[in-house]
């Protein structure tokens, strides 16, 4: 596994709030929102229309230290794309856009999700560098990536 | 000696010998004394002419006169016999005024006294049969009812009360076939039946044939002769059954259309009697029941989760609880393992210790599971000797910790017993979303997986 270290125990939530992205109230909604529907409470913020998919990435980038990374331009190998089965990809929210020696490169939209790391280092057999991405572009570059399969 | 005495005697002959003996009487010897009186002088031979002409009439006469009074009597006596031998329509006929012309007309009147009787009898025999014949049938559908009524009551299968109902069907009201059809999305099906030909009951299983028989499913009793409909729907009704009668009744189960039962035969002139209706009546309630029954007990089988013989949750409830945790899994981006965890040798345990001992395994084995389950996890028997546990928002590495502290405590829970007692485990783990992504391709990998090794 990739030494990934959680530099606070703080939730994304509590981390938008500090940054001033949304407010308690705002929070409250999308809690009671998940509560009844499900998903993930970046994604419902995002859904609700109170943060955006980038302001996100950056509090994680700057808060947990995962290097942000735009795929909207990202040309993926398609090769590389095979070492993780479609459905890991589509439920972990996961490309793999680089792989040297034994070190893979993955993009993800929740990096502090460590159980699909494991699983992904379980398929590949490499360790896995996360990168913050958007759900959106994740999302993109996964239906380029295995509707060209 | 004897029987020459009598054969000699002129007593012992019938009628007609002694008629010619009193004619030998009346007529030979008085001609031979009026000889011996002409050759011995005393008659004079002018006067024998006339004498002799006058025995020889009068010997007639009482000749006639005699056969006139035996022949009818023999007559009589001739048709007595026949009479006796049982033709009693045979007569005596003798229009005479006298004592012969009475007895005729007495023995006329007691052998049509004794034919009206025997008439009679003959009557109040065949009335007797039928009487007998329809308790027969009574005390057979009687019987059957209570056997019927006996066998739901102990949850007999509905398949077993549908034979016993058919063949009961078939000994009342002259049935030549019985059957039970039931009504699926777009046909009919026949469960049971008795004396349908096989054109017949792939005539019933046509779609086509749906119009004929869905509208007796919602009405009462259908009673039909083919001399008393004219509708075109009934005729077609009988055409399809090839039967001049039917007697068809609806089977209903929780307020809905089931089938029909009906019974039917193609006698002419015949008539169902009230009996055969009410007894069809309830035979088609009970079949009611009985389908009421089955539904119900099928409904709460359905209803089950829990496994008889371990008390862990069976094999459906892990289905769907699996399943449904996918479905969490996929929507929080998270894992979820399913641990399988097999009795090897759970076929040899069985015939080696018997199924009780073997039984006894699995439920310590489902002990030893239960010991390591946590809050969110359930774990469940998922087949003859393999268990599953679904652990969400774990993944590989995480339910394989736990597979081998499942491994410890069933080699705890084993620990004292010989050998021959222990059981082979084998451990694998499926993980959503990479071995599938819903529980039934979890279950098509559970043969194939791998088995964890320690």
């Amino acid at each position: 596994m990739s030494s990934l270290k959680r530099v606070t125990t703080k939730q994304l939530g509590e981390l938008l709030i500090e940054r001033k992205i949304i407010t308690p109230e705002q929070l409250q909604k999308a809690l009671d929102y998940q509560k009844v529907n499900g998903g993930l409470i970046g994604e419902i913020l995002v859904q609700l229309g109170f943060s955006k998919e980038e302001d996100i990435a950056q509090v994680l980038t700057a808060q947990y230290g995962f290097p942000y990374l735009p795929l909207a331009n990202y040309d993926i190998d398609l090769e590389l794309a095979k070492l993780i089965p479609e459905q890991v990809a589509r439920q972990y929210c996961i490309i793999p856009i680089d792989k040297i020696g034994n070190n893979l490169t993955l993009a993800m939209s929740n990096p502090l999700n460590t159980q699909a790391i494991e699983d992904v280092e379980e398929i590949s057999k490499c360790v896995v560098q996360a990168f913050v991405s958007t759900t959106t572009d994740v999302r993109k570059a996964i239906e380029r990536c295995y509707a060209k399969k | 000696m004897h029987k020459t005495a009598k054969k000699m005697s002129i007593m012992s002959r019938s009628l007609r010998p002694q008629l010619v003996v009193a004619f030998c009487i009346m007529s030979v010897i008085p001609i031979l004394a009026l000889l011996y009186l002409i050759f011995s002088g005393v008659l004079a031979l002018n006067i024998l002419l006339p004498v002799l002409g006058a025995v020889i009439v009068l010997s007639l006469l009482g000749f006639f006169l005699m056969k006139r009074i035996v022949d009818p009597i023999i007559r009589i006596c001739s048709d007595a016999k026949v009479i006796a031998n049982g033709e009693l329509s045979r007569k005596i006929d003798f229009a005479r005024d006298d004592e012969i012309g009475e007895l005729s007309n007495a023995l006329n009147q007691m052998t049509q006294h004794i034919k009206n009787n025997m008439d009679e009898l003959k009557i109040y025999g065949e009335r007797t049969k039928d009487i007998n014949l329809q308790i027969n049938s009574q005390v057979i559908a009687l019987s059957g009812l209570l056997e019927i009524s006996n066998i739901i009551s102990e949850g007999t299968s509905l398949s077993e009360v549908f034979d016993i109902v058919i063949s009961r069907l078939s000994q009342i009201a002259s049935s030549s076939f019985a059957f039970i059809a039931s009504k699926d999305s777009v046909s009919f099906e026949v469960p049971a039946h008795y004396g349908l030909r096989a054109d017949i009951l792939a005539a019933l299983r046509l779609p086509v044939n749906v119009y004929v028989l869905d509208p007796l499913l919602g009405a009462g009793t259908h009673f039909m002769n083919d001399s008393s409909v004219y509708d075109e729907e009934s005729l077609g009704l009988l055409k399809l059954f090839s039967a001049k009668n039917l007697l068809i009744y609806p089977i209903a189960a929780q307020g809905r259309p089931y089938g029909i039962l009906g019974i039917g035969n193609p006698l002419d002139g015949f008539r169902y009697s009230q009996d055969d209706i009410e007894l069809m009546s309830i035979f088609a309630k009970q079949l009611s029941i009985a389908v009421e029954n089955d539904l119900l007990s099928k409904k709460v089988k359905d209803l089950e989760i829990l496994d008889e013989a371990t008390g862990l949750y069976n094999r459906r409830y892990i289905f769907a609880r699996l399943d449904e945790e996918i479905l969490r899994a996929i929507s929080h981006q998270r894992p979820c393992a399913f641990l399988v965890f097999k009795i090897s040798n759970f076929i040899d345990l069985k015939s080696q210790l018997g199924k009780v001992a073997a039984e006894d395994v699995l439920r310590k084995s489902a002990a030893a599971l239960t010991l390591i389950v946590g809050d969110i996890d359930r774990a469940g028997r998922i087949g003859e000797n393999i268990f599953g546990m679904i652990l969400p928002e774990k993944n590989k590495r995480q339910a394989q910790e736990i597979g081998l502290k499942l491994r410890s405590a069933i080699d705890d829970s084993f620990k004292s017993d010989i050998a021959a007692k222990k059981p082979r485990v084998g451990i694998s783990i499926l993980e959503n979303p990479i071995d599938g992504s819903d529980a039934a391709s979890l279950f098509e990998k559970i043969k194939t997986a791998q088995e964890l090794t320690v």
